[in-house]
């Protein structure tokens, strides 16, 4: 009897060290290739066709974040000012990036938020159920309407 | 989830209830289990894991230290008894007090130790404290282990007093989770006391906590004297009907359950010295670090420093388990001299002085103390505490603090009448009036007029603080 | 009282008690169960008028979503967003409120005579601070173009007669004078503060928006004509209300809708000057800077031009080589009616969403003057300017 009793309670504070590391870890490091998670969120994600992939400059003017101190990044914006739709992803070059990047975006999501407040419901709405994911070395901040569902296509990929 | 929430009121609980009523009574509990876990999953998803780990500890160490006991082996009863504290007390202070204890290191030696930042799973202080009661029970031979695991586990993770309290002792409810009364009556008794707790937390709590967040937003140089009491007033009307609003949730849930949970709140502000403030304030917290802390030590009788120790012990305890910061400790520590102070030398004048002085001499340090627990750090509490004695910017009176004032009247003199007894035994008198139904039609108004209140103000809100929650 | 006295007392009191709990319980049972059965019957709304938001709709379930905690935020939103009668319920909390003495709704108040006004918040100094240093930038490379600015004060400004007494409230004055003090001499710098208070007791605000009405842009026009360089400002207009039926923004977000705006229309009298528009967002020409039917919409201050665009193109026959450049927010549009007969040619630009060059800008249409227009709050809380200026200023965060 003594016996099942000393088992299980080793197993169950072996249980417990591991979850305790487990939960330290922190975010780990994705090996997915870049193209493959690009891939899977642009199709789980359906953008309006009116959107074009944009150039560094904008992803300057956007979040004030430089394109080339990222592995890849790739900024999808539309072709109207009036528009809030808006996808961004990036490989980091390293783990420690992606605090100064999440901070980047959400400030680029508070003044989008600003502008489209009290005339543009549907854009409102859109940036509300916004997915911005720091994930170890990949970040998506996309503003669609399937952003739930690509969010989840996202985390998958990696 | 919290129980002020549309998702909790309109799809949990009455689907939760249709379930537990229809089921079979040996189902109950299991029953109870599966949703309570659910409810603690929907606020921690991956922290459910951690409370599940704790329960199967508990569960196999109550059953290993019964067993022991039976076979007259007490030296390894107690071995394992100490063991599974320990464990207990590694998961909550790890947990909680892990970046607390980093930080200070660094802060003292001049070391920048990284350290992960650990999210504080939910309520691990309430249902860590109730297992460590379970085991050190079942090891003083209070309380017979309990074999069944789901009848346990349901115990540890019941919903009602999950996240907020108040802290269950095993040996109050051992025999309810085997046999307890269930009915409609007895729903809506449950009902009563969830209706007032409900309207306590969003119409009162949230309501005047808005006015000291208001006025903590002005900073010192513009905080009157007044203002700074205005405020200290909102907060501590805040922080009672938040937690008190909570605890009746929760007792009436309990009661939904079939389940009497000893009541946490006893008309804490109408005390009469600091004393009988906590023996009137989060009942369930005192009476535990009593049991499990206090008299072990010896309580009061030792020799007057052991007791004094005691009490700072206790008291220090007190104040760190409310959270991993100096202004709490120092909250703790604060009540642990008033204490030993009305203990040693005021209470033994105490009886010549008239009620009004006393209530007044109670309510000031309970106020000042709230300020020292409401603050963010030990030095913004003190910068607070300044400006209700004059160090702020703004004077004595001003413009902005007869705003503030206007703002709170009704409220504020709503949450004073409410607080006091006086006044509900005025209004019970409806209910009990010969001769008529009028009364008890206009008793059960009240109940009517609070919760379609309390629902109007949950629909709309998207900010719903809960101020004892990260605990 | 005798023991049978006590005892019938006991059972009476004890009738009672099991009345209330039967009582109470029924009163639960029924608004938990009632109200959202009905609830899940009804058909999910997509949008409220009231609100002027889209409402939640039935959360995705995905595991991620779940381990995010995204699911249960979802959930929780739908059900809110969908209860039955949520309206009513808002209604209802919003009465109750006004009841126990409430005056600030989501940091607006109402004020007397049935004025909202929004709070302002507290500045970006940080921000503001870079704005103002590439506006000094701009003011010295470009000096020999004639540079103001214009920060209009808002209603808790002009209107702090109307607030309730003791509010806590930024003093704009204050924020003014700082303002002022960061502008290097190239750049003028316009109080509108003192001329708008002259006329505080007029209608110079919406009572339900956050945007100054036309009139409140006519006393400012003619308060900065003469720094402007405008000769001899028109004074004499033909009013026309456009609508009565005007619920602007601050009524959704405060929840109160107790009364509407009228907007109305200046065009000088006796005066007109044809011209023609265009903008970044319809390429094609027009006459009028009035978009008809925005008046059919909820938000009828875009009647003003259609609302804000990047770039806004306007341009006459008059005869004078002035070319102005005006960067600005939404209060610009309806105030810039006022400046088209005395300018060649008016290009709007609107710093939150342009991203072409503005030198280029200056340089092909030979700009004679820029104008800075914009609202205190929305000024102090802009973070687009400085980039649009000087495109290569360091940015510091």
């Amino acid at each position: 009897m003594s016996k099942a009793f000393k088992i299980s309670r080793i197993v169950l504070t072996v249980l417990l060290v591991v979850f305790i590391f487990w939960d330290m870890k922190g975010e780990k490091i994705s090996s997915a290739d870049f193209e493959t998670v690009h891939t899977k969120v642009l199709t789980a994600a359906e953008l309006p066709d009116t959107m074009q992939n944009a150039d560094n400059r904008m992803v300057k003017r956007f979040y004030g974040l430089n394109a080339n101190d990222f592995e890849h990044c790739v900024l999808y914006s539309p072709a109207s000012n009036m528009d809030a739709h808006e996808m961004l992803l990036i490989q980091l070059k390293s783990v420690d990036q992606g605090a100064a990047v999440e901070a980047a975006i959400r400030e680029r999501l508070a003044t989008q938020k600003n502008s489209f407040d009290g005339y543009g419901a549907e854009q409102t709405k859109l940036l509300n159920d916004c997915v911005l994911k720091v994930q170890g070395n990949y970040v998506l901040f996309l503003v669609c309407e399937n952003a739930a569902k690509a969010g989840s296509a996202f985390a998958d990929a990696l | 989830m919290v129980f002020s929430s549309m998702f909790f009121l309109f799809i949990y609980l009455p689907v939760f209830l249709l379930l537990y009523y229809l089921a079979p009574k040996v189902l109950k509990n299991g029953i109870l289990l599966f949703f309570s876990l659910i409810f603690y999953a929907w606020g921690e998803p991956v922290y459910v894991v951690l409370m599940i780990l704790s329960i199967l500890i508990n569960y196999l160490g109550g059953l290993e230290i019964e067993d022991l006991l039976l076979h007259k082996r007490r030296k390894e009863a107690r071995a394992i008894c100490i063991e599974v504290v320990v464990l207990n007390l590694l998961i909550l202070g790890f947990y909680k007090y892990y970046g607390f204890l980093i930080d200070n290191i660094n802060a003292l030696l001049h070391i920048h130790l990284k350290h992960h930042e650990l999210a504080l799973p939910i309520g691990i202080s309430f249902y860590t404290f109730q297992t460590l009661s379970y085991v050190l029970d079942v090891y003083k031979k209070k309380v017979r282990a309990q074999k069944n695991v789901i009848s346990f586990g349901a115990y540890v993770s019941m919903f009602p007093q999950l996240i907020a309290g108040p802290i269950v002792r095993y040996s109050d409810v051992e025999k309810q989770l085997k046999e307890r009364t269930i009915s409609f009556n007895k729903f809506g008794e449950g009902a009563v006391w969830f209706i007032q707790g409900l309207g306590k937390k969003v119409l009162i709590a949230n309501n005047i906590g808005k006015t000291f967040e208001a006025i903590q937003m002005l900073g010192p140089s513009k905080t009157s004297v007044l203002s700074a009491w205005i405020g200290c007033f909102a907060y501590t009307m805040q922080i009672y009907y938040d937690f008190g609003g909570y605890s009746d949730m929760a007792i009436g849930l309990g009661k939904m359950l079939g389940f009497n949970f000893e009541k946490n709140f006893n008309y804490p502000y109408i005390a009469d010295s600091v004393t009988d403030f906590w023996r009137r304030w989060h009942i369930s917290l005192g009476s535990w670090f009593r049991e499990y802390v206090y008299i072990p030590l010896g309580g009061n009788r030792v020799s007057v420093g052991k007791h004094i120790r005691n009490l700072l012990v206790v008291w220090l305890l007190t104040g760190l388990w409310h959270g991993a910061s100096w202004n709490f400790i120092a909250w703790g520590v604060y009540y642990g001299i008033l204490l030993i102070f009305e203990k040693y030398v005021l209470l033994k004048v105490w009886d010549v002085v008239p009620g009004f002085v006393k209530h007044i001499y109670t309510m000031f340090w309970v106020m000042i103390g709230w300020m020292l627990f409401a603050a963010s750090s030990l030095g913004s509490a003190f910068t607070y505490i300044g400006t209700m004695f004059g160090a702020g910017g703004a004077g004595f009176v001003d413009a902005t603090a007869m705003y503030e004032l206007r703002s709170i009247l009704v409220l504020g003199i709503i949450a004073i009448l409410v607080s006091v007894p006086y006044c509900y035994r005025r209004f019970s008198k409806l209910l009990f009036l010969k001769n008529t139904d009028k009364g008890k039609y206009v008793f059960i108004s009240f109940y009517v007029v609070v919760l379609i209140l309390s629902i109007a103000y949950l629909v709309n809100a998207t900010y719903n603080p809960f101020l004892y929650f990260r605990f | 009282m005798s023991t049978q006295d006590k005892q019938q007392r006991l059972r009476f009191l004890n009738k009672r008690r099991t009345w209330l709990f039967k009582a109470a319980g029924l009163l639960l049972g029924v608004m938990l169960v009632g109200l959202s059965l009905i609830s899940f019957i009804a058909p999910d709304r997509t949008f409220s008028d009231q609100e002027n938001r889209m409402l939640a709709e039935f959360p995705v379930v995905t595991m991620e979503n779940i381990r995010s905690e995204r699911f249960m935020k979802d959930a929780e939103d739908y059900v809110a967003d969908q209860f039955i009668a949520r309206d009513a319920w808002i209604s209802l909390k919003t009465r109750a409120d006004l009841l126990f003495g409430k005056k600030e709704f989501n940091q607006i108040v109402l004020a007397k005579g049935k004025y909202l006004m929004e709070l302002p918040a507290a500045p970006d100094t940080a921000n503001v601070e870079r704005n103002m240093e590439a506006v000094n930038v701009f003011g010295s490379r470009h000096s020999d173009l004639n540079i103001d600015m214009m920060v209009v004060p808002n209603a808790v400004c002009v209107l702090e007669d109307r607030l309730p007494s003791g509010i806590p409230v930024r003093d704009q004055r204050e924020d003014s004078q700082w303002l002022k003090s960061q502008l290097k001499s190239s750049v003028h710098y316009l109080d509108m503060i003192t001329p708008l208070m002259e006329h505080k007791d007029e209608a110079l605000y919406y009572k339900t928006d956050h945007h100054w009405t036309t009139k409140g842009a006519m006393y400012a026009f003619l308060a900065a004509a003469d720094e402007l360089e405008i000769k001899d400002p028109c004074e004499s207009y033909d009013v026309y209300t456009v609508t009565e039926d005007f619920e602007g923004t601050l009524a959704s977000r405060a929840g109160l809708h107790n009364t509407k705006d009228e907007i109305q229309v200046y065009a000088p009298s006796g005066k007109e000057t044809l011209f023609y528009v265009t903008d970044s967002d319809r390429e094609e020409k027009r006459a009028t800077l009035y978009d008809k039917s925005a008046l059919l919409e909820k938000d009828k201050y875009q009647v003003f031009l259609g609302g804000n665009h990047a770039q806004v193109h306007i341009a006459t026959p008059n005869e004078n080589d002035r070319v102005l450049l005006l960067f600005k927010d939404s209060y610009a549009n309806c105030f810039v009616p006022f400046l088209i007969p005395y300018y060649k040619e008016i290009f709007m630009v609107d710093p939150r969403y342009y991203y072409d060059d503005v030198e280029k800008l200056i340089e092909n249409y030979s700009v004679t003057d820029v104008l800075f227009l914009y609202n205190m709050d929305t000024f102090l809380s802009d973070n687009s300017l400085a980039d649009v200026l000087v495109s290569d200023l360091s940015k510091e965060s």
